[in-house]
């Protein structure tokens, strides 16, 4: 169990090497892990740039920093880092497609005990919507190891990354695929004395139907929930279960969505966030679909309310 | 520091204050046409700060018109982006583009959009539009410079309505924590907003106090002497160790006498024969070939509306 918020800051101390990193402090490096950038390398100090509890500037010199060639970074918690600067990020940043990595830590309702004010909640509604912007959810700290490399090293744009503040399940390891944009698959295959070891994970492009009952769609720390779930399916009931792990929402791998519903009949989605940015997607998605023929969406859920 | 020939180094074009306040004239002129032919925009802004564009873009900025993307030119940010029609004249004067062509301001598919688009223009730096963004884009570019070791300058134009604006706040807090003197802030006090005069709105003063506090250098002028405009502007390229801020008093609306001083003209643009009164006043109905730029604009929307009528389906 780590924090995925650690993977994160192991990324930026293995790829900060390059000039062209400048990572913006927001008064909260050591919690979201931003600090390990510089963390016992002060000829990485000049790059590091701190500029207080001030988000929406922050985010607009953030732009003004990549428009003069460099690879800013920034984060902060919960909805400060999409809400409170979120025409910052729509008008200074997507708008002028500026390549500046956002980084979202207290994600979804595990934050716990620091409360809805430092819970994001509905942070991927708004960050979905913006042209240019990509947005990644990994599932563990080692998938956020890798998301974090290729976002700031190999992808030029907007990009929005959001992890969890707790310790979760890591479900994945050095040799688990990563492909940006591409779901993966994961199926339960065996019992282990390591949970996710009892698992398989391929690429979904790589993946064969194996006629499963029904598929759980997950992102972030949800997916080891749905792990956990396909588990009891399978013990409890007999259940065969796809976990579609889709850590990157945007652009959203809608061909291994529609396979999935296809392949199963029945899609369960599970999100950390006001039911929607998951769900809502995955709905249009299917109801969009030529190839399926939907029948009405069965919303359970455990809380019919908003989450706060 | 002026026009440059990027590869040279040569000056391209030296302006003396009298030729400065001709073009500054001529600019005017062509805003005015420009926004008569949009049919929207903003007269009251454009023209208070006209003065200044014109010493910014001719004399005092370092950049090169045939370059806009020359790596040691001086950056030009409006953050008051409803202004782009000053900033696409500043542009156009110093011949990055051609005049005429900015006579299609806020028709469909121009470049010359209602805010500047830096995506869809060479010359504008960033897009803005949003009150209050530019001088953080400002801090982070005149960062960046300092961590290259580049001596260019960053200038900023803001109106004295946008510093009720917190992010204003957080931008020049920025910028003296971090001593940017390759930043130069221009705020355009032409006194009133929308609602009324900025101090009935919601009181902004004492700027000079607010932004010395802040550690920045503070120079107040008249915006409308072309030779305290210039001084100033020099004069804060050669600030050392903290930005410098250039509070400029204005008319908005200055140099058209129906517009001066009167409320309703920050969002507006002249109809024709408003647009004929003030080129009257300005002395320029005979030295623009009004009739000739009207038609260059009228030529560009028939255009647009064949297109939008090819792509309607017919019923």
């Amino acid at each position: 169990m780590e924090p995925t918020r650690k993977g994160f800051g192991q990324s930026l101390a293995e790829n900060g090497d390059d000039e062209r990193v400048v990572c913006l402090g927001l008064d909260i490096s050591g919690s979201i892990t931003i600090s390990d950038f510089y963390s016992g390398k002060p000829e990485r100090k000049k790059r590091w740039i701190s500029m207080g509890i001030s988000e929406q500037s922050a985010t607009s010199a953030a732009a003004g920093l990549a428009k003069e060639g460099k690879l800013p970074v920034l984060g902060t918690y919960a909805t400060f880092a999409a809400a409170r600067n979120l025409d910052q990020i729509r008008t200074s940043v997507c708008y002028g497609n500026f390549n500046v990595m956002i980084a979202e830590a207290h994600g979804g309702v595990s934050v716990g005990p620091d409360g809805a004010t430092h819970q994001a909640l509905e942070d991927l509604f708004a960050m979905e919507g913006l042209p240019n912007m990509l947005v990644v959810v990994p599932c563990d700290v080692e998938e956020t190891r890798k998301a974090t490399k290729y976002l700031l090293l190999q992808h030029e744009g907007p990009k929005y990354v959001r992890f969890a503040r707790e310790a979760t399940p890591v479900v994945t390891h050095e040799k688990t695929p990563f492909v940006f944009g591409k779901a993966n698959v994961l199926r339960l295959r065996r019992e282990a004395a390591n949970f996710a070891e009892a698992f398989e994970t391929r690429l979904s492009a790589a993946y064969e139907d194996e006629r499963e009952d029904l598929c759980i769609i997950a992102c972030g720390p949800m997916v080891p929930e749905a792990m956990r779930a396909a588990y009891i399916a399978k013990r409890d009931y007999g259940y065969e279960t796809r976990v579609l792990n889709l850590h990157t929402l945007k652009p959203i791998d809608a061909e291994a969505i529609v396979r999935a519903a296809h392949d199963t009949g029945v899609v369960i989605t599970a999100e950390e966030h006001q039911i929607g940015a998951l769900a809502w997607r995955v709905s249009a998605i299917l109801t969009e679909s030529r190839t399926l023929r939907t029948t009405r969406d069965h919303r359970r859920h455990r809380s019919e309310r908003p989450l706060w | 520091m002026a026009l440059t020939d990027s590869t040279t180094g040569n000056v391209i074009r030296d302006y003396s204050i009298e030729q400065l306040k001709d073009a500054a004239n001529l600019m005017r002129g062509y805003d005015l046409i420009a926004l008569c032919a949009a049919g929207s925009g903003h007269a009251g802004g454009t023209l208070s700060v006209m003065d200044i564009t014109a010493a910014l873009y001719l004399k005092v900025a370092n950049h090169d018109p045939q370059n806009p993307s020359w790596p040691d030119r001086d950056r030009i940010i409006w953050s008051t982006g409803h202004n782009a029609p000053s900033l696409y004249l500043g542009l156009a004067v110093a011949g990055f583009c051609p005049v005429e062509d900015v006579m299609t301001l806020r028709k469909l598919g121009s470049p010359y959009q209602g805010h500047p688009h830096w995506l869809k223009l060479p010359g504008v730096e960033v897009s803005t539009g949003s009150l209050g963004q530019g001088l953080s884009i400002a801090v982070g570019m005149a960062l960046a410079a300092k961590l290259d070791g580049k001596h260019h300058k960053t200038f900023c134009l803001m109106g004295d309505g946008e510093q009720q604006e917190g992010q204003i706040w957080e931008a020049a807090m920025e910028a003296g924590h971090f001593h940017l003197d390759n930043l130069i802030g221009i705020i355009d006090c032409n006194r009133p907003q929308i609602d009324g005069w900025v101090k009935d709105v919601m009181n902004v003063e004492p700027l000079a106090a607010k932004y010395s506090s802040f550690g920045w250098e503070v120079l107040r002028i008249d915006g409308h002497d072309m030779n305290h405009v210039a001084d100033a502007l020099q004069q804060a390229k050669s600030a050392v160790g903290r930005p410098v801020v250039i509070l400029a008093d204005t008319v908005k609306g200055e140099g058209v006498s129906f517009m001066q001083g009167q409320a309703g003209w920050h969002g507006k643009a002249p109809n024709y024969e408003e647009l004929t009164r003030a080129l009257s006043e300005l002395g320029l109905s005979e030295r623009i070939p009004v009739q000739q730029l009207r038609d260059k604009a009228k030529q560009y929307q028939v255009q647009v509306e064949q297109k939008l009528d090819a792509a309607m389906p017919k019923f």
